[in-house]
């Protein structure tokens, strides 16, 4: 229904799309639930190795992924959504653009939950950290975001109010950059309608995984909550935000430092130093942006603390930004590399992370379906003693999780990294001793985690009575229409033909011109990179008023501002991941490259991967004197050249597995994977019968091995025949090995494709240098990345006296 | 300059080269930022508050 007025501006009656914001927020709390319950299953098979059950779709190693995806994908994902949709409508002054592309978001959204609930425990997986899903699932997900994305800049495009405010800039930035995370990390060739290789091997694999999993993290889960915070602690506390100044400089700091910090989950192994560094600097930089975004929020309340003793919703708004201020203090501390020798691999990590899920999601969500129940259902807040609880039994387990495992955490570092006062051996040697160590505090993460998990019951009872003494109810405003050229008026020209476009990108030509061209040529260019500074000070002073109006209507302009958006978020990811891919080559790199797998050892590293040995195990040995003089020498860059997808792993509840193949017989591998405690006393590790009934997939290797091939990995062309009949030759010899200890199977058994992989690990050949004779003092031209070595013995040679 | 990349000293200059170009960018917004006209970011501010009442 519209109306024209005096004033020739037409008014109109919308109603909102409610029904959508019901549903994720259903959704959510839902899956929510699930997500936990898994949590606290997998928790307490931490303190109690019965909880496995012995059964293959309950072990730790398939739960885990499920429980990760299910609390970032479905329990913030949906609240995530529930939160977008009602705040975009409020802000755009119209109802969401396609009532049927909210259906399909919604659904298909839950369609894919289901899948990863169902292939995730039945052990299909990439083998990847929060990109576990298979491949169809992940075309899924990449359609159901278009939907989503199309869905919401058409409101944008529809919208009756001019200005796009800061929460619509991270959603803005939530949707770009996820999308292009996702379909990168996610690039794989299917080898069947299960199962894929990444096209990321090695190096490569893990720069271009945490790049995804860091900024998973920053952009699902801090983003889009930042967004939902701008709007709704405005809307709670009745008062604006502290200074919408500071929320621009939050955004646009913390959206172009974000995406530069993922090398920081793999510090002192073997990725490139200068990659380390990049990844350690950008973390720290992540200070000032997060917690000028937390300072903003807390100061939101000024002169409104008494609603925090009188409203549930504000108590929990407020423990969750204290939280995001805690967890993005924590995250740079954890990525100094010297900090980051202890706590990696260790549970203060998952410690980290949780005050983060639990504290910062968990209670914005709360706070967030507290807030929004009694307005969808048009009746008040069942009970607030209610919430309240909720609130004090989730802040009393979060603080008992993290501060439990900051104790194990650090605790099991310091002993795994104890050596004596020579530095010649290692204090503890035996890794079980210290999962001993840490059993009580695992004891009081449990506790933690289940007094969390009863709050979220108690909010989901409170909400469902709340729900049912009303009626669902969609809000109608009457909004002024906005009619075309007042709204979205800069044209794409306007856009990016202009100064300080211009003079951006010259001088960014020029600086790479310094960074890439030959001598004296970099310097001319670095000289023109000054001058050009010069000129382009002059120009804005001259110019200043013309420059800062291109900003401002850049502030109006949706699709403008997608676009730079999307380029200050690729950046930091080009230059880390260009460099590596090219250079990160078999013919590049050092002293060791990997011995591609043999068939029987390729189908024991896919039973690897499939039952999650990466949850608990890492293949990684740092450049470190206590990983060293535990697991070997430390491990080289080409020694997982062609693993798809690489295994270094990120937790190390196990030892690490790197060079376990020459320290292992086959019975002991037999007989562990049968009954770990029979071998290591003590140990944590669940049974794994059904690997000694099951068969391993013999027909699937032709195929797999065509897609390594045809990816450029070194396997000689051989007949489908062949292959099975190398699988089984090699399973035949380590039957043959067994049987000596009086153990029995037969050679197509999963336990033998798995020991045969179990065994070759911390196998490589060594690479003669192709020209020992290179100069490296004479540059190439046009230039071309060599091998390091060469470069490297050369200067020393040339070094020399 | 590009096979410099490999060697380890490169490291630190990409890292100081990355954050003066961080540092500069950070800038320009902080600027941008403040010069924005207060009646435009009350404007902005306001804008979740929406104090008219629902139909």
């Amino acid at each position: 229904m519209s109306t024209a007025t005096n004033t020739n501006a037409t008014k109109a009656i919308i109603e909102y799309d409610d029904k959508s914001v019901r549903q994720f927020m259903l959704a959510s709390i839902i899956w929510g639930l699930v997500g936990m319950l898994v949590g606290v299953l997998i928790a307490s098979q931490m303190n109690f190795r019965f909880m496995n059950f012995d059964t293959s779709f309950l072990t730790f190693g398939r739960l885990r992924p499920l429980h990760t995806n299910a609390v970032i994908f479905a329990f913030v994902g949906n609240m995530m959504f529930a939160g977008i949709y009602y705040s975009t409508q409020r802000l755009c002054k119209a109802r969401m653009a396609s009532d049927l592309l909210s259906k399909i978001h919604f659904w298909g959204w839950q369609f894919i939950i289901v899948c990863a609930a169902v292939t995730l425990p039945l052990g299909f997986t990439r083998g990847q950290e929060y990109a576990e899903l298979i491949w169809p699932i992940n075309i899924m997900v990449a359609l159901i975001w278009v939907v989503f994305a199309v869905n919401f800049f058409w409101t944008l495009h529809k919208r009756n109010e001019p200005s796009l405010y800061v929460a619509l800039w991270f959603y803005i930035a939530t949707i770009v950059t996820i999308a292009m995370l996702y379909i990168v990390n996610h690039l794989s060739i299917p080898t069947s309608f299960t199962h894929s290789y990444s096209i990321w091997a090695g190096v490569k694999g893990a720069l271009i995984q945490w790049w995804y999993g860091h900024n998973a993290v920053a952009f699902f889960l801090t983003t889009p909550i930042l967004g939902i915070m701008y709007y709704f602690l405005p809307k709670a506390v009745e008062r604006p935000v502290y200074s919408y100044r500071l929320s621009i400089v939050h955004f646009w700091s913390l959206v172009f430092i974000y995406i530069w910090a993922g090398p920081h989950h793999l510090l002192n192994t073997a990725l490139p130093m200068w990659l380390q560094y990049l990844g350690m600097f950008f973390s720290l930089m992540l200070w000032a942006p997060s917690w000028g975004g937390m300072l903003n929020g807390l100061l939101t309340l000024r002169g409104a603390w008494d609603k925090l003793r009188t409203d549930p919703v504000v108590k929990f708004f407020i423990a969750a930004i204290t939280f995001y201020g805690m967890s993005t203090f924590e995250g740079p501390l954890l990525s100094i590399r010297a900090v980051n020798a202890l706590s990696h691999y260790s549970d203060w990590t998952i410690g980290h992370v949780h005050s983060g899920a639990l504290g910062w999601n968990g209670l914005m969500a709360a706070g967030l379906f507290y807030w929004l129940t009694p307005r969808l259902y048009g009746t008040k807040l069942r009970s607030v003693a209610l919430a309240n609880f909720h609130f004090w039994i989730a802040l009393v387990g979060i603080l008992f999780y993290v501060a439990a495992l900051w104790i194990a955490g650090i605790m099991q570092g310091l002993m795994l990294n104890a050596v004596n006062p020579e530095g010649t051996a290692l204090m503890y040697p035996n890794f079980l001793e210290t999962v001993q160590a840490i059993w009580t505090p695992l004891a009081f993460r449990l506790v933690g985690g289940t007094l969390y998990f009863v709050g979220m019951i108690i909010m989901a009872v409170n909400l469902f009575l709340t729900i049912r003494s009303g009626k669902a109810v969609n809000e109608k405003r009457e909004v002024v229409l906005l009619q075309r050229g007042q709204k979205d008026t800069m044209p794409l020209k306007e856009t990016f033909i202009n100064d300080p476009i211009a003079y951006m990108l010259g001088g960014m030509l020029l600086v790479l011109g310094f960074i890439f061209l030959p001598a004296h040529a970099n310097l001319a260019s670095l000289v023109c990179a000054g001058i050009f500074a010069v000129i382009a000070v002059k120009k804005f002073r001259q110019s200043h008023h013309a420059w800062s109006h291109w900003y401002e209507k850049l502030l109006h302009n949706y699709l403008p501002f997608t676009v730079l958006t999307f380029v200050a978020v690729v950046a930091g990811g080009l230059i880390q991941i260009i460099p590596t891919v090219v250079v990160s080559k078999a013919q590049n790199v050092e002293d060791r490259v990997q011995r591609p797998y043999t068939p029987l050892e390729l189908a024991g590293r896919d039973i690897y991967v499939s039952e999650g040995c990466y949850n608990c195990h890492s293949q990684m040995i740092r450049t470190m004197l206590p990983d060293v003089l535990r697991y070997g020498d430390y491990s080289r860059l080409g020694e997982s050249i062609f693993d798809h997808p690489f295994q270094w792993g990120s937790k190390r509840t196990g030892p690490d597995l790197a060079r376990v193949g020459a320290r292992r017989s086959a019975s002991w591998h037999f007989n562990h994977m049968r009954d770990p405690e029979s071998m290591s006393a003590g140990s944590l590790m669940p049974r794994y019968p059904w690997l000694f009934e099951e068969k391993f997939d013999q027909k699937a290797l032709p195929g797999k091995i065509a897609v390594l091939a045809g990816m450029g990995e070194p396997y000689p062309p051989k007949t489908s025949d062949v292959i099975k009949q190398e699988a089984i030759e090699q399973g035949i010899k380590i039957v043959e090995e067994l049987k000596k200890e009086g153990l029995q199977t037969t050679p197509d058994m999963k336990i033998v494709a798995l020991t045969a992989y179990l065994l070759q690990l911390g196998n490589y050949d060594t690479p003669k240098p192709k020209d020992p004779e290179a100069n490296p003092a004479v540059v190439p031209f046009p230039l071309k990345p060599g091998n390091p070595d060469v470069y490297r013995s050369g200067v020393k040679t040339a070094a020399a006296p | 300059m590009f096979k410099r990349v490999i060697f380890e000293n490169w490291s630190l200059i990409i890292a100081v080269g990355a954050f003066a170009f961080t540092m500069i960018f950070y800038s320009v917004m902080v600027i941008r930022a403040m010069l924005l006209k207060p009646d435009s970011t009350d404007h902005m501010a306001e804008l979740p508050l929406d104090k008219d009442q629902p139909l």
